[in-house]
């Protein structure tokens, strides 16, 4: 029987002769990860984002500028026509909507192609959305009217995918005309081997704002200086970019034109369903013969009434918010931190982009699945 | 010296706005935290479960969306209108 005690030293000695054995790293693993911390925090919230664009424009190479943001689309052309009395202009938005639409068009064209006996892998990609898409509707509004609703849900969901996700390729927010700035003070355009590009103010620098700049012009006649071109803007002025292409999703016509269509497909679905019993889930005059509680199932079911309006208000600023708040995210956190952190914020956008798509889909499905089913259902 | 003060008032209205998210992030912590605990007493129902957690923490993200659209408008839109 080993004597007291002797266990405790025979461990004693056992962890001295352990740290001897360990390296100088592992001994002092817990202070080498703090100062790594450190010198990582400084590095990246010091040095990055104050010290090194300094060092790059005395260089000559160009850091990254804070673009001005506009929530509307911006205008690339002058007015093309006049239509009821507004006038048109091509913007970046529309451009984004339209190169959407035409990756939309050949994916659709090449998947369509592929299609054999032991289709191709894009064609194999394009099944598996395709199912995926197609389970999801029959497990939300039933096998009934699944292979009707099908169609615009997916639409709804491949497009807006698309037209999110193309919000990455370089270029959407960043290369466009340079145009005199309206608000702000702009950045000064340098060359570089003939490629304009913009300079940052140096930090601490004061931006005088464009008041200054360019006085404003007294307006008697309003006609003719709104007619006036704007002279071009070019090397050695202050100017401001306008993006060629900015995300689709950023203007608030193309939410709202899909929350318009999402609204009439429920309302469609509903009708088709319960005929005119859909119009009596508003105006309840069952409720109101029965008397009582049913005076209450009448007020309930004209509050119904407003809130179906309020549908497409919800579906729009949800997918704007979305896009438009990450553009600016991403834009504004790429000026301050130019390097890796924006490697994060862009698979956040990924990730954010898809789900946004998936729930305007799932959304029409669900609130269609709603319209079809009866008062509430517990009747 | 009006202008600058209504134009700090519109920066300060945005920020404001912005404190309407804090019950969005604890309604959509309540709607993640039930769906999991329903995924630990039965994992089978998972795929169904995960489908409704994320109808939930849309619903529960809008109004923090209606308030970020409120404060985009105040800084971007607000101004330029006279």
């Amino acid at each position: 029987m080993p004597l007291a005690g002797s266990e405790e030293n025979d461990a004693l000695t056992e962890h001295h002769a352990h740290q001897e054995k360990q390296g100088f790293f592992q001994r002092y693993k817990g202070i080498i990860i703090l100062l790594a911390v450190i010198l990582f925090v400084s590095f990246f919230c010091g040095f990055l984002p104050f010290g090194l664009p300094q060092i790059l424009t005395s260089v000559g190479i160009p850091a990254v500028i804070r673009p001005d943001i506009q929530l509307p689309g911006e205008a690339l052309t002058p007015t093309l026509f006049t239509l009821f009395g507004e006038e048109v202009k091509l913007t970046n938005t529309f451009v984004a909507v339209i190169l959407a639409y035409i990756v939309l068009l050949i994916a659709a064209i090449v998947a369509r192609l592929g299609l054999r006996e032991v289709p191709s892998g894009f064609s194999h990609l394009f099944e598996l959305l395709i199912e995926f898409l197609y389970n999801l509707s029959e497990q939300v509004v039933g096998a009934k009217f699944a292979r009707r609703i099908f169609p615009i849900a997916a639409t709804i969901f491949i497009f807006l995918l698309i037209a999110n996700w193309m919000h990455f390729i370089p270029g959407y927010d960043s290369i466009g005309i340079l145009e005199h700035p309206h608000v702000g003070a702009g950045y000064e355009v340098g060359s570089w081997n003939g490629i304009l590009y913009m300079k940052p103010n140096p930090v601490g620098a004061e931006s005088k704002p464009v008041e200054e700049a360019h006085p404003a012009q007294p307006a008697p006649e309003g006609e003719a200086s709104a007619a006036e071109p704007e002279s071009a803007c070019g090397l050695g002025d202050r100017c401001t970019v306008v993006p060629f292409a900015r995300a689709a999703a950023t203007d608030i016509n193309v939410p709202l034109g899909l929350a318009v269509i999402s609204f009439v497909t429920i309302q469609v679905f509903g009708a088709m369903s319960l005929r005119w019993g859909y119009l009596g889930k508003f105006i309840n005059t069952n409720g109101l013969a029965r008397g009582g509680m049913g005076i209450m199932d009448f007020g309930v079911g004209l509050f119904e009434l407003i809130l179906e309006p309020v549908k497409i208000i919800s579906l729009t600023f949800r997918l704007l918010g979305n896009i438009f708040g990450g553009g600016i995210l991403l834009v504004v956190v790429t000026s301050l931190i130019p390097f890796l952190v924006p490697v994060g914020l862009y698979m956040f956008e990924l990730f954010v982009g898809a789900i946004q798509a998936y729930v305007f889909a799932m959304l029409t499905l669900v609130f269609s699945a709603m319209a079809m089913a009866g008062h509430g259902g517990d009747h | 010296m009006t202008g600058d003060i209504v134009v700090a008032m519109r920066f300060l209205g945005a920020g404001l706005a912005m404190v309407g998210v804090l019950g969005a992030g604890i309604g959509i912590g309540v709607v993640a935290g039930g769906a999991v605990q329903a995924m630990g007493r039965n994992p089978e129902a998972a795929p169904i479960v995960q489908t409704n957690m994320i109808l939930g923490i849309v619903f529960a993200e809008s109004t923090a969306i209606y308030s970020l659209v409120v404060a985009l408008i105040l800084i971007f839109v607000a101004g330029s209108i006279q």
